[in-house]
C-alpha cells in the first residue's frame, strides 16, 4: 500500500452553513464514512449531532458582522492566532488581502482569510461559486474544485447587483482543478462564463433510496387526489403557479389537495395567494418539517408537483421519485435529465398553470398511469441517482485532482 | 395617531391627514417610534409650519435594557407631570391587568399616556395588534385605519390575529369596500362602526398640464413608451 493510500485525503469544504443542506450533509457523511478527512468551514458552530462525527473537523469562521470596534477586535485576535500558527502564511494573507480584489474591503478579506492560515488540506472544495470568489486565495494553496449547482449560474449572473459574482466566475473557473456541475444544462450555462468543458465533471444530485422508500401501507385516498410539493418559499420555486393550477383543478371538479412543505422569504406571498384564490380548503401550507415527516408526507401522496422557474436538478423531485411518486415538473434547466416526459412523470412548460393543471388532471384520471410512472420513477432513482454512486463519484473526483 | 415613523416619504397621506385635521381644529398628536427629522423639510406643509413639531412625540428609547433603566424614572415623572389623571388610571387598571409587567409596559406606552387622548388611532391595523388594552387603561376610544397589507396578508397564519382588535375597537377606517369585505372575512362583525374613506390627492399639485413639454418626436419605427409605476 502506498503512503498516499494510507494517509486520509484531507478535504476542506469552504463556506457551508449550519444546519447543512440535506444534500451536503449526506455527501459529507458519505465521504467521511469512506475515510476522507473533511473540514467544514462555517460561520456558525456545528450542531451537537455533528460534533462527534468521525473524520469530520470544524473551522469556525464567524462573519464580518457587529460594530466597527467588534470587528477590529476580532480581526486582531485572528491575526494573533494566525501568526502563532504560521507567521509565513499570515504574511501571505496580509499581502493577498491588500492586493486581490474580490469586491470586499481589504480589511474584510483579511478577516475572512486569516482562519485558514497555517492549516493544510489536499483539496479545497467550494460547494458554491460565490464562496470560491470570496475565498479566491485558497485556490492557490491546494487543488480546488468548485460546484455549479443552479442559481449562481442560472440566475445570479443576470442580477446587476451581483456583478462581482459574474466577473469572478471566469477567473475561478480558470484556477479550479476541476468543476463539478449538477447537470448537463448547468454545465452548458457555465461555459458562457468561461468554464472549459474539459474541466467539468457532471455528478448529478442523488438520494438515499433506503431512506426515501415507497410506502408499504399507503392510506386510502377516499376520492382525494393528494399532491405534495417541497422547497423554500422563494420566487424561484414558482409556488404561485402551483396555486393557480390548484384553482383551475378545483374549477374542473378535480378533488385535488396540495401540501406545501417549506418556508422562506415569500411566506406572506404564499399565504396571501392561498387566501386570495380561496384555496384554504384544498391547500395546506405546513412550513418546515423534520426530514422523517417529509418522507412520511411523500409516501402518503399520490403525485409530486415541482412548479419551479429555475433549478439545477431538484433534489426534492428525486426524493419524491425515490418514494415511488409520479412527478409533474417544470421543464426547466436540467430537469429533463432526471424526468423523461411520460415515463417517470410529466414535464410541463414553466409559468404555465394551465398545462400544470392538465397534467395533474391526467394523472388523476389515469390511476394506472400514476402507478406505472411511480414505479418507473423509483427504478430510475435506483439506476441513476443513488447516493452511494454520487459519493463514489465525488471521492474519485477529489482523488483525481491531488 | 400612532405610526411607526414620521414623516416618511412613502406615507405622504399621513402627513396630509395630520395637517388637515389640525387645520380643521382637531387637537391631533402623533406618537411614533422614530421622528425622521431630515424628512421634515421635504414636506411643504410641514416645512412651512415648524410649530407642528410640538405635536410629534417619539417613544422613549428602548434599544437596550441599560437605557430603559436609566430613563424609566424621567419617563415616569414627565408623563405624570403632563397627564396625572391618565397616568394614575393607567397604573390602577394596568396593575390589575398586568401586575408587575405594568412597570415595563408603562415605559413603552409613556409617550401615548402623556397625550391623555380621547381617541387613540392606529394608522395601520398591525400596529394595534396586542395594544388594544390601551383603550381600557387610558379610558379612551379606539379607532384603526386599515390600508391594505394589514388585511390582505398580515397575520393570515393565525386565524385569531385580529380577534381582540375586533372586540375592542370602536370604529374602523378602511380605504374601500374590498377591505371592508376582507375585514368581515377575517372576523369583524358587520355592524361594527366603520367609514370607507378612499385615498385622496392634491389635484392642484398632480396636474396633467405640462406646458413646457416639447412635442414627442418619433425617431424610429418602434417609439418607446415609458410607463411609470409609483
Amino acid at each position: 500500500m502506498t503512503q498516499q493510500a494510507q494517509t486520509p485525503l484531507r478535504v476542506l469544504f469552504v463556506g457551508v452553513k449550519w444546519p447543512l443542506e440535506s444534500f451536503l450533509a449526506r455527501l459529507v457523511r458519505g465521504l467521511a464514512d469512506r475515510g476522507l478527512r473533511i473540514t467544514l468551514a462555517a460561520p456558525q458552530q456545528p450542531g451537537s449531532d455533528w460534533r462527534s462525527t468521525a473524520n469530520v473537523d470544524f473551522l469556525y469562521t464567524p462573519g464580518w458582522t457587529g460594530s466597527r470596534a467588534e470587528r477590529l477586535a476580532r480581526t486582531g485576535y485572528r491575526l494573533g492566532a494566525a501568526a502563532l500558527r504560521s507567521p509565513a502564511d499570515t504574511g501571505r494573507v496580509y499581502r493577498e488581502a491588500t492586493q486581490i480584489d474580490t469586491g470586499l474591503s481589504s480589511a474584510e478579506q483579511m478577516y475572512r482569510w486569516l482562519p485558514f492560515a497555517g492549516w493544510r488540506w489536499d483539496v479545497v472544495y467550494f460547494p458554491w461559486n460565490a464562496t470560491a470568489i470570496t475565498y479566491k486565495p485558497l485556490m492557490d494553496r491546494a487543488p480546488a474544485i468548485i460546484s455549479c449547482r443552479g442559481t449562481q449560474i442560472n440566475v445570479a449572473p443576470h442580477n446587476p447587483q451581483r456583478a462581482a459574482l459574474r466577473e469572478g466566475l471566469p477567473e475561478t473557473f480558470a484556477k479550479a482543478a476541476a468543476v463539478h456541475c449538477v447537470s448537463e444544462a448547468i454545465c452548458r450555462e457555465a461555459t458562457l462564463y468561461g468554464l472549459d468543458r474539459e474541466k467539468s465533471v457532471i455528478i448529478r444530485p442523488a438520494v438515499d433510496p433506503d431512506v426515501f422508500t415507497p410506502s408499504t401501507h399507503k392510506a386510502v385516498s377516499e376520492g382525494v387526489f393528494r399532491l405534495v410539493t417541497t422547497g423554500s418559499v422563494i420566487w424561484r420555486k414558482g409556488f404561485e403557479y402551483a396555486l393557480m393550477a390548484m384553482d383551475l383543478l378545483r374549477r374542473r371538479g378535480v378533488p385535488a389537495h396540495l401540501e406545501i412543505i417549506g418556508t422562506g422569504d415569500e411566506d406572506q406571498r404564499l399565504l396571501y395567494t392561498i387566501n386570495d384564490l380561496g384555496l384554504q380548503d384544498c391547500v395546506d401550507w405546513l412550513g418546515l418539517l423534520p426530514p422523517a415527516e417529509v418522507v412520511g408526507r411523500l409516501q402518503q401522496a399520490d403525485a409530486f408537483l415541482l412548479p419551479s422557474l429555475s433549478e439545477g436538478i431538484s433534489n426534492a423531485v428525486l426524493e419524491a421519485m425515490a418514494c415511488g411518486l409520479p412527478v409533474v415538473v417544470s421543464d426547466i434547466d436540467g430537469m429533463d435529465e432526471a424526468v423523461n416526459d411520460g415515463v417517470e412523470g410529466l414535464l410541463v412548460p414553466s409559468r404555465d398553470a394551465e398545462s400544470m393543471a392538465d397534467a395533474l388532471a391526467y394523472l388523476w384520471n389515469h390511476a394506472d398511469e400514476r402507478e406505472r410512472m411511480g414505479a418507473a420513477a423509483r427504478a430510475r432513482i435506483l439506476r441513476d441517482f443513488r447516493l452511494d454512486d454520487q459519493v463514489t463519484a465525488f471521492e474519485q473526483l477529489f482523488k483525481s485532482v491531488v | 395617531m400612532v405610526v411607526p415613523r414620521f414623516p416618511q416619504l412613502p406615507e405622504t397621506f399621513i402627513v396630509n391627514k395630520f395637517v388637515g385635521l389640525v387645520d380643521a381644529g382637531w387637537d391631533v398628536h402623533i406618537v411614533c417610534k422614530h421622528e425622521m427629522e431630515k424628512n421634515w423639510q421635504i414636506f411643504q406643509p410641514l416645512k412651512d409650519r415648524p410649530e407642528l413639531r410640538r405635536r410629534v412625540h417619539e417613544q422613549w428609547p428602548h434599544t437596550s435594557i441599560l437605557i430603559v433603566m436609566l430613563l424609566w424614572l424621567p419617563a415616569f415623572l414627565t408623563t405624570f407631570f403632563k397627564a396625572p389623571r391618565t397616568t394614575w388610571q393607567y397604573w390602577r387598571e394596568g396593575w390589575r391587568q398586568f401586575g408587575l409587567k405594568t412597570i415595563k409596559q408603562f415605559y413603552l406606552d409613556a409617550a401615548i399616556i402623556a397625550q391623555a387622548p380621547d381617541i387613540l388611532h392606529f394608522e395601520f391595523g398591525t400596529l394595534a395588534v396586542g395594544r388594544t388594552y390601551l383603550k381600557k387603561l387610558l379610558g379612551c376610544c379606539l379607532s384603526v385605519s386599515f390600508r391594505g397589507y394589514d388585511l390582505s396578508y398580515a397575520g393570515l397564519e393565525d386565524p385569531t390575529y385580529y380577534q381582540e382588535l375586533w372586540d375592542q375597537v370602536d370604529a374602523l377606517h378602511l380605504l374601500g369596500n374590498d377591505l371592508w369585505c376582507r375585514a368581515q372575512t377575517r372576523g369583524c362583525l358587520p355592524d361594527k362602526m366603520h367609514a370607507l374613506i378612499p385615498p385622496a390627492i392634491d389635484v392642484n399639485y398632480f396636474t396633467s398640464e405640462q406646458p413646457e413639454r416639447e412635442p414627442v418626436e418619433i425617431t424610429s419605427e418602434r417609439p418607446r413608451l415609458s410607463v411609470w409605476a409609483v
